[in-house]
């Protein structure tokens, strides 16, 4: 019988970069946007109901403007999290897909200190602008939602 | 005409207690009635099966005619029912202005109406709840009369011939309570809506309805005519 393929299951593949991200952060994201859902009232999307919209013209246009701010910040924290992540990076990056941590790991042991230290700011302003956006947009649009 | 809504022996428990059994009411078009009781005994729940939110243990729900629920299947969802609804939150969208509250109600209830026209029913919603003016507002900015009536024109402007009010005017003062009557009086004077009107308040029963339909202590209902009209 024919062993089935490593590839199958996404290993050797940028894939499973995304899928043990997924793995690692869901969980974060889902509580984040958990909390962010429990605040939409009940009342309001029965209203919506009542107005005649359907299940998804009321998630679309009812639900979901008012977690916006939580999806982006799941979005937020899953990103900073996952660009600093190096181990599960380490254990499942195939060969020709290295994941930015793990290019500087390398880099640490095989380069000058002010090389690593150029790639290790330009990640550091990369999570700064991520978090900066962030607040910026929160802040504009909390005030819709006192 | 078809009433506006007929329930038939309906009964509901929850959590093992009973709070109301065959329970039966016919609101003819344009008829208004307060449903009336202690804080407990299920109003709240009668109104939001007559709504389709709720499913009853057993009983039949009419709704124009049509049969909208049988014991515990819907057939008629809530957004297929045309009725208009006042939360007692009034769960106003806090993400969408006055005017885009009411434009998103008309493009769900009536899309084929072209935008112009739904732009003139705004505008004449407004102006009927007399917050003309203040279409551009967030729920936020308005202060809670205002939001109530902008509760009324969002239940209202698609044009339902029902509209089902949950306690609306129990959170607010004296005064404001004479303008919502006025205002809900007016209203149905001018659309020629039926109601269901839940409150615990005998003022605001014979103010707004012309009969009174008392839930009771036995599960039971009793029904009266409201002592008059303001």
């Amino acid at each position: 019988m024919k062993l089935m393929s490593h590839r199958s299951f996404g290993y050797g593949s940028w894939a499973i970069i995304v899928i043990a991200y997924l793995a690692r952060f869901m969980p974060v994201a889902i509580l984040i946007v958990s909390a962010g859902v429990r605040r939409v009232s009940r009342s309001g999307e029965e209203a919506a109901a009542l107005s005649g919209a359907g299940w998804v013209r009321t998630m679309w246009h009812i639900v979901v403007p008012q977690i916006a701010g939580s999806l982006l910040v799941a979005w937020v924290m899953v990103f900073v999290l996952a660009f600093g992540e190096v181990g599960a990076s380490v254990l499942v990056a195939p060969a020709g897909h290295t994941p930015y941590p793990v290019h500087v790991l390398t880099l640490i042991a095989n380069t000058r200190p002010e090389q690593v230290a150029s790639l290790a700011l330009v990640q550091t302003l990369v999570v700064v602008f991520a978090l900066s956006s962030a607040s910026l947009y929160l802040a504009w649009s909390s005030p819709r939602h006192a | 005409m078809p009433s506006a809504v007929r329930l038939e022996g309906i009964h509901k428990a929850q959590g093992g207690r009973l709070l109301f059994q065959n329970v039966s009411l016919d609101v003819p078009a344009g008829d208004s009635v307060a449903l009336v009781g202690p804080s407990g005994i299920g109003k709240t729940t009668l109104l939001r099966i007559v709504a389709g939110l709720e499913r009853p243990d057993a009983g039949d729900v009419w709704i124009a005619g049509r049969h909208a629920t049988q014991g515990g299947t819907i057939f008629v969802p809530p957004h297929q029912r045309g009725i208009g609804f006042v939360f007692q939150d009034l769960a106003l969208w806090p993400h969408m202005t006055v005017a885009q509250s009411l434009t998103f109600v008309l493009r769900s209830a009536a899309p084929a109406i072209s935008r112009i026209e739904h732009q003139r029913m705004v505008d004449e919603m407004l102006r009927l709840v007399h917050i003309d003016g203040l279409g551009d507002r967030y729920p936020h900015q308005l202060s809670w009369g205002e939001q109530q009536r902008a509760a009324f024109a969002r239940a209202l402007v698609h044009r339902p011939p029902l509209l089902l009010l949950d306690e609306p005017f129990s959170s607010l003062d004296v005064d404001l309570r004479q303008d919502m009557r006025a205002t809900l009086r007016e209203l149905r004077a001018n659309l020629g809506f039926a109601t269901i009107f839940v409150t615990h308040d005998r003022e605001d029963a014979n103010a707004v309805a012309i009969r009174r339909v008392a839930l009771t202590r036995n599960g039971g209902v009793e029904e009266s005519i409201a002592d008059s009209e303001e």
